[in-house]
């Protein structure tokens, strides 16, 4: 085998001169996770005569998972971009850390193998907490759930044992978490939502007939996350954080979407349009549950900011209003601190009535 | 032009290959956009006209269709064969072989490319009631030609169109397998008829609901009918548990859905039935053995022209059931399965054909086997219709 592939490589470099270069083929990972390659495998020093051709670079230059024994053996996936004398292997799944990949390069480049070993990172920065959602200091009784967002992904399946809730005299509170075999995380593991327990939260259950509610009204509360919790890569938190919070009394009111004040920006400007609610909304449903609609019945493009204490939700949009009748459309799904959706409150009494409530809700403005 | 004369009439023959088809095709897709499709997990897919495939999103909450850009015809027999299923896709994705997980399988009836949707998640975590979408949501989409080659679908770069699935259930809750209920959002999805039929949950008192939706997506938001099933092994009427899968089917000239349930109920609902809003109970007809999880159904039509549905199962081998069959049932099944008793109703086959999960049609000859072997590995085998 090996001896095939040496006349193989002689006789390319018999036949085609710009092979002579192949001394100069580097290949490594690219390490830093500034670069926009973070990630891929660079492979550099390839005569621009062979990366202007048309090439399945799938084929010449191969990435294996395991070094591979045959020909039948399959390649990893990937993306290929070439840029001037160099190739980057853009993996479809990123690379494991610590693991040794197998490179495989074959005609028109000379046949030749590499390894590429990649580092288990050790990031200088620890993890920290950026925000816990809601971020008002007052919570209704029957807040549902809430929201901390880190600054880095964290290892899964480690939350219930860092949170801790207390009450004013620092005794903790009973269990008042929903304990889910699932841990539910945003798909880059950044966001964690916690619920407190529905079965103590909606009246009538057993659990709330018999632990009572997680959360009283009139009471001061403090969550204490604990410094132990660990990033995916092992770090850890480093310190505790602390949030405290007062409880209101229950809030039992669907949303109303006829209530909220709105204010129609100006035509030909890209001033934002803002929705003020009046009251605290719950944060992870409004990054998309408001669409707004353009005089021609389009999606309108734009950025959405969440205003303070997510009292308000603000719509930039990515060309100048144009005038006309704008709509903006509600998901039923947008619910306040308590759960209270825009089709029912969460603690109301099941409907006997199984007519559909609509798709989605709406309001319009006319831009001037 | 800058065609040589064969590069010409090759463009010629395709473009006309294309126009053949071009104006069903040109209207179900005119609404497409290029882009990201924006998938967040291929709970359940199926295939439906002109090489479009139906996404079930789970997590989104929205079903998706892709243009797979997939639409020339191949009207071969032959069978299609693949070992070790698991070591390529591990190879592919980077992982070690028990760290691939097969979550659904589509075969693209213009083409026989089948299509897998695939995650890398810890395959040992798998159980008789752990299913591949309790584990994690699949976001990878694998394209298998009917040479073997295999190659990922970008679903960055894609022509797609989406409609919200309304009212799903919401994540946060957990069902009896301690799965989130989210991940049975959307259970099962068929295309029939510029219809799609999607089996789920809701955030309703009344949780499995089975909805309508036109394809293409208009502004009309999805029909929506909330379904009880009588479970006989249960002894009791449900309306939590969804509908695992199903098959839109015509039996004696009326259009009915054929569903299935674990522990395994075999029902119709008559799709004049499904009206917006209404609750409908369906007809169990048949009850194929508590302990078991449906995984797939299909329909068949064999050599001789005999028609037939396959279903594939967590617990069980391979079930026939012939439409005639289902005819000969008159009555209902309201009693609870009586302590002597397995199987009741509807009179099916148990084939000897075991460790089948995924299952579909390939061609005319053949339907397509995702198969656990005797030798533990994972195959795609080809089973001749005229053998069944």
């Amino acid at each position: 085998m090996k001896i095939r592939i040496r006349s193989l490589a002689f006789l390319f470099l018999l036949s085609l001169p710009v092979l002579s270069q192949s001394d100069q083929i580097q290949i490594r990972l690219v390490e830093d996770p500034d670069d926009p390659h973070f990630g891929s495998i660079l492979l550099t020093g390839i005569d621009t005569v062979i990366t202007a051709k048309d090439i399945e670079w799938k084929a010449a230059f191969r990435v294996y998972y395991r070094a591979p024994e045959s020909d039948g053996d399959l390649p990893m996936l990937g993306k290929y971009q070439v840029s001037g004398q160099s190739v980057f292997y853009i993996p479809s799944f990123p690379l494991v850390q610590g693991k040794v990949y197998h490179i495989r390069l074959s005609s028109p480049l000379p046949e030749s193998g590499f390894e590429v070993s990649v580092p288990v990172l050790t990031t200088p920065e620890t993890p920290k907490i950026e925000q816990i959602y809601p971020t008002s200091g007052q919570w209704p009784a029957n807040q549902l759930k809430f929201y901390i967002a880190f600054s880095r992904p964290m290892r899964y399946g480690q939350a219930m044992e860092h949170i801790r809730l207390e009450d004013e005299n620092g005794n903790p509170a009973e269990a008042p978490f929903l304990d889910l075999g699932q841990e539910l995380w945003d798909p880059g593991q950044r966001r964690l939502t916690v619920w407190f327990d529905p079965g103590r939260i909606k009246s009538l259950l057993i659990p709330n007939l018999e632990k009572g509610p997680p959360l009283l009204p009139n009471r001061k509360y403090r969550l204490v996350i604990s410094k132990d919790w660990q990033a995916a890569d092992g770090r850890p938190l480093g310190e505790d954080m602390t949030r405290e919070f007062t409880t209101g009394p229950k809030d039992n009111d669907k949303p109303a979407p006829g209530d909220w004040s709105l204010d129609p920006p100006q035509a030909h400007t890209t001033a934002p349009l803002m929705i003020n609610f009046g009251y605290a909304m719950d944060y992870a449903m409004l990054l998309d549950g408001i669409a707004v609609y353009d005089p021609g019945n389009r999606p309108a493009e734009g950025r959405i900011e969440i205003g303070p204490e997510e009292r308000s939700w603000l719509f930039y949009p990515e060309s100048p209003w144009q005038p006309g009748r704008y709509s903006l459309r509600f998901s039923p799904d947008l619910e306040d601190l308590a759960g209270n959706n825009l089709d029912r409150a969460f603690d109301a009494a099941p409907s006997k009535n199984q007519i559909s409530p609509p798709a989605f809700y709406e309001r319009t403005i006319e831009v001037k | 032009m800058r065609f040589k004369n064969t590069h010409l009439l090759l463009a010629l023959a395709a473009f006309f290959c294309t126009r053949a088809y071009a104006g069903n095709y040109e209207d179900l897709t005119k609404d497409f956009v290029y882009g990201d499709a924006g998938v967040q997990s291929i709970s359940v897919m199926s295939f439906g006209p002109e090489g479009i495939l139906f996404l079930g999103d789970s997590k989104a909450g929205k079903i998706i269709a892709l243009d797979m850009g997939d639409r020339t015809r191949n009207d071969s027999k032959e069978a299609f064969n693949m070992n070790d299923v698991e070591g390529k896709l591990a190879a592919l994705m980077g992982a070690d072989p028990k760290g691939v997980v097969i979550h659904d399988m589509a075969v693209n009836p213009l083409s026989q490319n089948i299509y897998l949707a695939v995650s890398r998640a810890d395959a040992n975590q798998l159980g008789y009631w752990k299913m591949p979408n309790d584990l994690g949501y699949a976001t990878v989409l694998l394209r298998i030609n009917p040479a073997g080659e295999i190659t990922q679908v970008d679903l960055g770069s894609i022509s797609h169109s989406a409609t919200e699935v309304p009212r799903v259930v919401r994540e946060g809750t957990e069902n009896w397998r301690k799965s989130d209920n989210r991940t049975e959002a959307v259970t099962d999805i068929a295309y029939d008829n510029g219809q799609l039929y999607v089996a789920g949950l809701s955030n309703e008192e009344f949780a499995s609901v089975l909805r309508i939706i036109d394809f293409p997506f208009g502004k009309q938001a999805a029909s929506y009918s909330t379904i009880e099933v009588w479970h006989v092994a249960h002894g009791k009427s449900e309306t939590e548990a969804p509908i695992r899968t199903l098959l839109p089917y015509e039996l004696n000239g009326e259009k009915v859905i054929i569903a299935t349930y674990t522990c395994t109920p075999f029902v119709t609902i008559p799709v004049s039935q499904l009206k917006n809003g209404q609750h409908v109970k369906s007809t169990t007809l048949g009850e194929f053995g508590f302990g078991n999880m449906p995984i797939d159904i299909i329909k068949y039509r064999n050599s001789e022209g005999h028609d037939g549905i396959l279903m594939s199962n967590m617990s069980k081998a391979v079930i026939r059931v012939k439409p005639e069959d289902i005819l000969k049932q008159k009555t209902p099944l309201t009693e609870p399965l009586k302590d002597d008793e397995y199987t009741v109703g509807v009179h099916h086959d148990v084939l000897s054909i075991v460790g089948v999960t995924q299952i579909d049609n390939l061609n005319e000859a053949n339907v397509l086997l995702l198969s656990r072997m005797p030798n533990g590995s994972l195959a795609l085998r080809s089973y001749p219709t005229r053998n069944l």
